[in-house]
């Protein structure tokens, strides 16, 4: 079966800025980039064993964007035996972007250049979304 | 009655939805302006890997968990190491119908939401919850 969609799950991370920075990148993906092919799924859903998030890793793509070192994103996918097409750490877009200056202090807004951060990380996934779709997927 | 000085918030995230969003700012509301210092979160998805920390704390403190839809995850996360949450709220019980169905109408990105009257609610919801469980 071609795939056609591709499944982002960010950390949740509740406890910092990072996580909300993951979560921002993929609702940007979602909600402006690629809302045809990007499918969001609530991570302590997938991990509470839900039938039907465990079915969407396993039928679609997979790309997790982690906030911290734990990985929780990436991890949790491997525990279900799904394939993960690339893992992302938040960190590691920082030190690319070191022109932006994210406010960490603050969990719940990291500030102008936190939302920009976001969008270009945004941008990179999206990159990768269309050739996962369109390698392997679907014409 | 033990009345201890912190008391856990696990909060949905649901990355699927926008009671999902609301959850989570609600709650930070609650740990960095209402109750700053009386309350800590706990990352559902790390708790629910059996993070070995996030789990002794809430065996040790009592939890209130903020679930966005009827799954119920952060709930029957605390539920699952035989902890009871002392108070858990639903998102569709805690919002009337129609506030409900505008919620999940609406956008999953923060920013709608941010300091919206529904997260200022919750928020207000869940600190008055809360400071029932504090040593005063």
């Amino acid at each position: 079966m071609n795939k056609t969609k591709v499944n982002v799950l960010p950390c949740s991370g509740i406890g910092k800025a990072f996580g909300t920075i993951s979560r921002w990148a993929a609702f940007e993906i979602k909600e402006n980039l690629k809302p045809e092919n990007a499918e969001l799924l609530c991570l302590a859903r997938l991990v509470t064993g839900d039938d039907e998030s465990v079915a969407k890793v396993h039928h679609n793509y997979n790309i997790t964007i982690d906030g911290c070192s734990k990985r929780c994103a990436y991890k949790h996918l491997l525990e279900k035996d799904a394939e993960v097409s690339k893992s992302f750490l938040v960190a590691k877009f920082l030190v690319k972007n070191r022109d932006l200056k994210v406010n960490t202090r603050n969990v719940s807004d990291p500030g102008q250049d936190g939302q920009q951060l976001a969008k270009r990380i945004g941008i990179e996934i999206s990159e990768l979304i269309d050739e996962l779709v369109s390698v392997h997927g679907e014409a | 009655m033990f009345k201890p000085k912190f008391v856990g918030l696990l909060s949905c995230s649901g990355e699927e939805y926008p009671c999902g969003t609301i959850s989570r700012l609600a709650t930070r509301k609650v740990l960095d302006e209402y109750l700053k210092g009386m309350t800590t979160t706990v990352c559902v998805p790390l708790f629910l890997a059996g993070d070995e920390q996030e789990q002794n704390f809430v065996k040790k403190f009592p939890c209130i968990t903020i679930d966005g839809c009827d799954k119920a995850c952060a709930k029957k996360g605390v539920e699952s190491i035989g902890v009871k949450p002392v108070e858990s709220i639903f998102l569709n019980e805690f919002f009337n119908p129609q506030e409900y169905e505008e919620i999940e109408k609406g956008p999953l990105n923060d920013f709608k939401w941010k300091n919206h009257e529904y997260c200022t609610k919750l928020a207000e919801h869940i600190a008055n919850l809360t400071v029932k469980y504090l040593d005063p």
